[in-house]
Order: structure tokens, then C-alpha cells, then sequence
């Protein structure tokens, strides 16, 4: 189930009570593979929030590289 | 981040971490920690997107170039991984990672001036500025354009938008308060104020989604 956009732009402001992370996380889990639908809404807002704050730089694909750091990091920890 | 390290775990427990307290977290970031800590790595990705950028102006302002800004943004993220499960107060996410992120800056400046003073240099250091060497060129022009009618499309929506709106998201951004701050001052319900916020941020998507649709598989 998606998440609404006013729920994620209070989580993106802290304002989202610690029990509904939950919720979060699941409906991040639920999206549809390529389409994505919550995580474009979630990193559009971040986005746009960062701006606003006056840190203005795109994603192309700065996430990403560090995700790939990361799960290079954790296969490297299971092997080890 | 070594303890319980499984990637599908959909329904973790909140366990306490080493001589962490078991205390159930306050905020959304420490529920997210609590959860990556107990073996979600969803929660650990989330809290990477949130963060990213912050952490990299963080950097920025210490070393002053885009190429090692990314490479130590991941460094750092690297290092917070390794080191959640230990955060004593998983409610301040942010500023350990901010000092994080600072340290780690700092300490390749002084890696670097230890590089040219001839000094033997940080294996670390070695490894970074081996893959700085690999990212010689770090974005087209195309994408320096795109960013800029991205950027001056997202100002325009912003100076677009009804005044509650927007003095309600700069109260956010700028000033940094929370919403019942912001509730206060405009002398709104807390609600209404959640809303004008959001219903701001809507607005500005609609109007830079499309130029966001070109990178979509370059996002997370």
C-alpha cells in the first residue's frame, strides 16, 4: 500500500511518530520493481527539501554509489 | 554494522545493541537505526537517502571539491555503517553523522598535507585518492545543465506558491523549527501547518518531476 505524500513529507521532517516506521519501511518494500512509486515521491521531496535548505545538487546516481559501497561491504563481511 | 547482518528480514525485533540501552526510540531516525541495527538494510538505505546530501555539503565545506566530497561521503557512510550499532543515543542520528562526516574530512586534509610534507601517508588516504584518480571526470556538461533548469524550475514553483505555504516550508528550512513551532508562530493548528507544508512540496514536485524523469534510473 503507498504511503501518502503528506506522510512522507512529516517523515522527512521528523515529524513522523517512530511507530509508523513500520508503515514506512513496508510500503517502501511493496513497490512495484522498476516503478519504484514511493521511493521517487520519498527522494523528489528530499530533493526539493535539501534545496530549499540551500543544498542544491541532483541524484545521478550519488545514492547509488554509495548503496554499492555498501553491499560490496557487507558481502565482503560474510565471506570474511 | 556486524551484528545479525541479514538482508531480508522484514519483520526484525528491536534488539538492543552492544551496551546500548533497550529503550525504545523517540524519533523515526531511531527506529530506523534500531531496525538497520537489528538486520534491515532497507532501513540503513533510507537513512542514507535522507542524509546524503546533508552530509556531503558537510564535507564540501571542508575540502571544496566535488570529486573527493563523493568519495568521502561514501567513506563516511561506510564508517557509520560499521559503527551504528554502538551510536549510545540512536535519537541523534544526524549529528553523529555530521561529526562523522567532519572527521572524516578533516582527516584527509591532513592525510594530504601529510602526502606533501613527504610523510608516510594513511593506507586509507592511499585508497581514496587511488579512486579520485578513477573519477577524473565527474559530470557531463549535460548534467550540469539539467541541474541548473532543475534547480531554477524548483525556485520558481517555490516563489510560486500561496504565502502560507511558502513561509511555512522556509520556517522549516531556513529556520529550522518543528511544526508546532511553526503552528505557533502562524497561529495555525499543527495540522493545518503539516498540510501547508505538504501541499508546498506537491506543488514544487509536479512542476520538477519531468525534469527529474530523465535520471529516474540513476536514483534510488
Amino acid at each position: 500500500m503507498p504511503m501518502n505524500d503528506d506522510t512522507l513529507s512529516a517523515f522527512l521532517d521528523d515529524e513522523l511518530p517512530p511507530s509508523r516506521v513500520v508503515e514506512l519501511l513496508d510500503s517502501l518494500r511493496s513497490d512495484a520493481p522498476q516503478a519504484g512509486e514511493t521511493r521517487d515521491r520519498l527522494t523528489t521531496l528530499q530533493l526539493i527539501k535539501d534545496a530549499v535548505a540551500g543544498v542544491e545538487a541532483p541524484d545521478n546516481g550519488f545514492s547509488l554509489r554509495i548503496l554499492a559501497r555498501l553491499a560490496a561491504r557487507r558481502r565482503a563481511g560474510r565471506a570474511s | 554494522m556486524h551484528r545479525s547482518d541479514v538482508s531480508a528480514d522484514p519483520q526484525p525485533a528491536l534488539l538492543p545493541a552492544h551496551g546500548t540501552p533497550d529503550v525504545p526510540p523517540a524519533t523515526a531516525d531511531g527506529a530506523l537505526v534500531a531496525r538497520a541495527c537489528a538486520g534491515d538494510t532497507l532501513a540503513f538505505e533510507v537513512l542514507v537517502v535522507k542524509y546524503q546530501r546533508r552530509a556531503a555539503a558537510e564535507i564540501r565545506r571542508v575540502v571544496h571539491d566535488a570529486a573527493v566530497t563523493e568519495e568521502l561521503t561514501q567513506d563516511a557512510f561506510l564508517r557509520v555503517y560499521d559503527a551504528l550499532c554502538d551510536l549510545q543515543d540512536r535519537d541523534r542520528f544526524w549529528p553523529w553523522l555530521r561529526t562523522i562526516c567532519r572527521n572524516v574530512a578533516s582527516s584527509y586534509l591532513r592525510n594530504r598535507q601529510n602526502h606533501l610534507d613527504d610523510r608516510p601517508m594513511d593506507p586509507d588516504a592511499d585508497a581514496t585518492v587511488a579512486a579520485l584518480e578513477r573519477h577524473s571526470s565527474h559530470g557531463s556538461v549535460e548534467d550540469e545543465v539539467a541541474a541548473r533548469q532543475l534547480f531554477e524550475a524548483l525556485h520558481r514553483a517555490m516563489d510560486a506558491l500561496p504565502d502560507r505555504q511558502r513561509d511555512a516550508i522556509l520556517m522549516r528550512e531556513i529556520e529550522g523549527l518543528d511544526y508546532r513551532s511553526i503552528a505557533a508562530t502562524m497561529g495555525l493548528p499543527v495540522n493545518t501547518v503539516k498540510s501547508l507544508i505538504f501541499r508546498g512540496r506537491d506543488a514544487i514536485a509536479l512542476a520538477v518531476r519531468p525534469l527529474l524523469q530523465p535520471t529516474r534510473s540513476r536514483r534510488w
